[in-house]
């Protein structure tokens, strides 16, 4: 008992140690590795400003009443835009330079603007976004309402006092309800803490996904179950190195770091790289090419940010993707990695995500064991008849 | 130099005739070896319709709300029905406590929990303000930018017909007070893409860069391939032009996926395009200026899992950093500066206004301009890096990869 336990160490070691030597010593896993660092740190950076900020616009003033003139200054010290001094000189020029990308919108406040309002007509003002670029267009617009909304309420506020009512009473005729917000999971509302770890753990999940389909190919596998294993741990090893580096690092460089406490991170880790493991060696099993149980693994590992429901919702995804989305590691590890970020959890809070992990390694492997059995089934059926053929 | 002229015209012949042949060669080794073909096929066929299927329904709509009315009132309850009336949230449960519903915001079961005050219609009655509790799962930013218009707005609608009862419990007439309240029309016009949906605003961006991978790895992969079984001409006294020749083959493929793309792929998922023709002339620009640095990639593959176990990271920073989505001039200086060396960037840059401003070309000349400044210096180094340094062959004593 004692001699096979050592045997199966000795094993899992060589197979380790193999593979270790690949991924950090061969050339092009060191290409690869270090692509993941640059690439993460680069689009890390990407982000960096965290919120859109400073969009051109601009304001075609027709009135320059002193309403118009306090709505632009409003608008100006908005966070998200910045009014291009000077204006275009008509609404021709300002569509020009709203094709050309020079500003991202423009405000027309017409010519009889605060007479109009003056005299209770509620005057319109066109606000034009460039929608093309919906994080610009969507930044242009909130800004702008905003503003026309906080102007709109003033020019109520002075009509509600005329008829009489006190300054303490006024602003509960014209908006009694407020909205209190608070924002879970990214408080500031920016969009690096939206992008930025499931990017980089997206990288980590497509580098994993690769050297564990490497390690399986023909003439890469080792001789033995065991070696094979080791392989896989170093593999693993690797992976919750470089996931830790990621986020007591990386993230940190952008002030964003794990809220939860480490054990709960190192097991949310492992079982993205178990199942990331058992992902690639099931596919291995199943699709009887290794260059095509290569490429599937590849085209589920490039697929899986799109399907993690990180920039889009699942929820809206047609049933079918969906239920893809449902089956990939990387899903309830980028749905983890919110929780991880911005609340100190304890491992039962988490319970539903580790079930989800635990069916999905079971799929896996269901998955995988039936695709061999039929493999080898079919295979003897050929060979069966390939005898009966030659016997006859 | 009229004797250089005289014979400018055979070198030209024969370097063309060279060139045919390397097309032709290339072109039967595709033919020999169908796992190549099937990859070049395959990728064209089977990303972009899966993509287009993943945002198929364009927008997200509906996101899933909690609701906790603690006053019960009418008031609350024209709140409440205004709030599920909106495109933006469904309400997918009522709850009695703000724990449970904070632990449901945390369990991701809704991406929203409205807390209506026991006071709330108490307070509007005696003429004072009052709020209502908003926490949001803001993780996920596209969500949250079609959930918190929609409360914004119902809520807006309610403060106006509040408004517009005061003005007339003051002896105005209901039109007169309709136009007191609020008294700024806001005339909002999205130009360029009216319905502000995400998945017409992504995918055309994807095209690129699915362009992008399949140059990369088609090539890299068929250079992989010859090298494995022995058929790379390692003694060719051009290796630029070899391996050029085989790139000029591929691209009748790389053509036909974009035609595909944005022929078919495009119109059957109603994806907007307003200059297919554009888009396509853009598409060959990138395919030229990108040429030179598949070459050199293709160079340096030893067999075919290179291409795809080095190049798969670039795809999605590509995406990233191209200006596509987040505003280049926001990025730090020395990420611009990155951004700007990647064909793709001002390809995604352009496609953007052939997919959503203007039919016409002309408006992508400059981005052209960038690429053709791009392919000159790539050609140069590309040049110089093949000659310089000698193909790296397949290791047959030790095919380990």
């Amino acid at each position: 008992m004692r001699r096979s336990g050592r045997r199966f160490f000795a094993e899992f070691g060589r197979g380790y140690r193999s593979e270790l030597r690949h991924l950090l010593l061969r050339p092009r896993f060191q290409v690869m590795l270090a692509l993941l660092l640059v690439t993460g740190f680069l689009s890390m950076e990407v982000y960096h400003e965290q919120v859109i900020g400073g969009l051109p616009l601009a304001v075609i003033d027709l009135d320059n009443s002193s309403v118009s003139r306090t709505l632009r200054t409003m608008v100006d010290a908005t966070r998200e835009i910045v009014v291009v001094d000077p204006s275009p000189a008509s609404l021709d020029e300002a569509e020009r330079q709203l094709f050309a990308g020079r500003i991202s919108g423009y405000l027309y406040i017409p010519a009889a603007f605060s007479v109009e309002l003056k005299k209770g007509r509620k005057p319109s003002v066109m606000m034009v976004v460039d929608m093309s670029n919906i994080l610009i267009g969507k930044n242009a617009y909130k800004a702008l309402s905003r503003t026309m909304t906080m102007v709109a309420a003033g020019a109520q506020l002075t009509m509600v006092r005329k008829l009489g009512a006190r300054k303490e009473q006024a602003m509960a005729k014209v908006a009694p309800i407020a909205v209190d917000e608070t924002y879970n999971f990214n408080p500031a509302t920016n969009y690096a803490v939206y992008l930025v770890p499931a990017l980089l753990f997206f990288l980590l999940n497509v580098y994993v996904l690769i050297a564990a389909a490497t390690w399986v190919l023909p003439h890469n596998r080792p001789a033995t179950n065991k070696e094979l294993t080791g392989g896989f741990g170093a593999i693993f090893t690797l992976g919750m190195v470089l996931g830790l580096v990621m986020l007591y690092v990386m993230l940190p460089l952008e002030d964003m770091r794990p809220q939860s406490g480490l054990p709960l991170v190192l097991a949310h880790l492992a079982c993205l790289m178990l199942l990331n493991i058992l992902m690639a060696y099931n596919l291995a099993l199943v699709v009887p090419s290794p260059i095509m149980a290569f490429e599937v693994t590849i085209v589920i590992a490039m697929l899986s940010m799109m399907l993690s429901g990180v920039t889009y919702p699942t929820d809206a995804f047609p049933w079918l993707m969906k239920v893809w989305a449902e089956l990939i590691g990387f899903t309830p590890f980028a749905r983890s990695l919110q929780l991880l970020l911005h609340h100190s959890l304890r491992l039962n809070e988490m319970g539903a995500l580790f079930f989800h992990y635990a069916w999905q390694a079971a799929l896996y492997c269901i998955i995988g064991g039936t695709g061999y059995g039929l493999r080898k089934l079919i295979a003897g059926l050929i060979r069966k008849s390939g005898k009966a053929a030659d016997h006859a | 130099m009229r004797k250089a002229w005289a014979n400018f015209g055979p070198s030209l012949r024969a370097g063309a005739g060279r060139l045919g042949e390397l097309i032709r060669d290339e072109l039967r080794f595709l033919r020999l070896q169908p796992l190549v073909l099937f990859i070049a096929l395959l990728l064209p066929v089977f990303y972009p319709p899966v993509i287009s299927t993943i945002y198929y329904r364009d927008q997200a709509q509906e996101r899933p709300t909690l609701l906790i009315d603690a006053d019960n009132s009418e008031l609350s309850r024209k709140l409440t029905s205004m709030l599920e009336a909106t495109q933006g949230l469904q309400l997918v449960k009522r709850l009695g406590s703000l724990d449970d519903g904070y632990e449901a915001i945390k369990r991701r079961e809704a991406e929203l929990l409205l807390f209506i005050p026991p006071d709330f219609s108490t307070r509007i009655k005696q003429g004072r303000t009052t709020d209502i509790k908003m926490w949001m799962n803001a993780a996920n930013m596209y969500a949250y930018s079609l959930s918190y218009p929609a409360v914004l707005n119902a809520v807006t609608t309610l403060n106006a017909m509040i408004g517009v009862s005061f003005f007339y419990t003051q002896g105005m007439p209901t039109a007169l007070a309709k136009q007191r309240v609020m008294p700024i029309n806001q005339d909002l016009r999205y130009a360029y893409h009216p319905t502000a949906s995400y998945g017409n605003f992504f995918v055309t961006g994807v095209w690129v860069i699915v362009m992008q991978q399949l140059m990369l790895i088609v090539f890299g992969f068929s250079i992989g391939t010859r090298k494995e079984v022995g058929l790379y001409d390692y003694e060719n006294e051009r290796p630029f032009l070899y391996l050029a020749g085989k790139f000029v083959a591929q691209s009748v493929f790389f053509l036909l996926a974009m035609v595909l793309i944005l022929f078919v792929v495009q119109p059957a998922f109603h994806w907007t395009l307003r200059g297919a023709f554009a888009a396509l002339l853009l598409l060959i620009a990138f395919m030229i200026a990108w040429m030179p640095v598949v070459v050199v990639i293709g160079h340096f593959c030893r067999d075919r899992w290179t291409p795809f176990q080095v190049l798969m990271f670039f795809s999605t920073p590509a995406l990233m950093f191209s200006g596509f989505a987040w505003p280049l001039d926001k990025m730090p200086p020395f990420v611009q500066a990155v951004a700007a060396l990647f064909p793709a960037t001002p390809t995604l840059l352009g496609i953007r206004l052939a997919q959503m401003k203007t039919a016409s070309f002309a408006p992508l000349l400059p981005y052209c301009g960038w690429l053709a400044a791009q392919f000159v210096v790539y050609f140069a180094l590309a040049l110089l890096i093949v000659r310089r340094s000698g193909p790296q062959p397949f290791p047959h004593d030790k095919p380990t990869v």
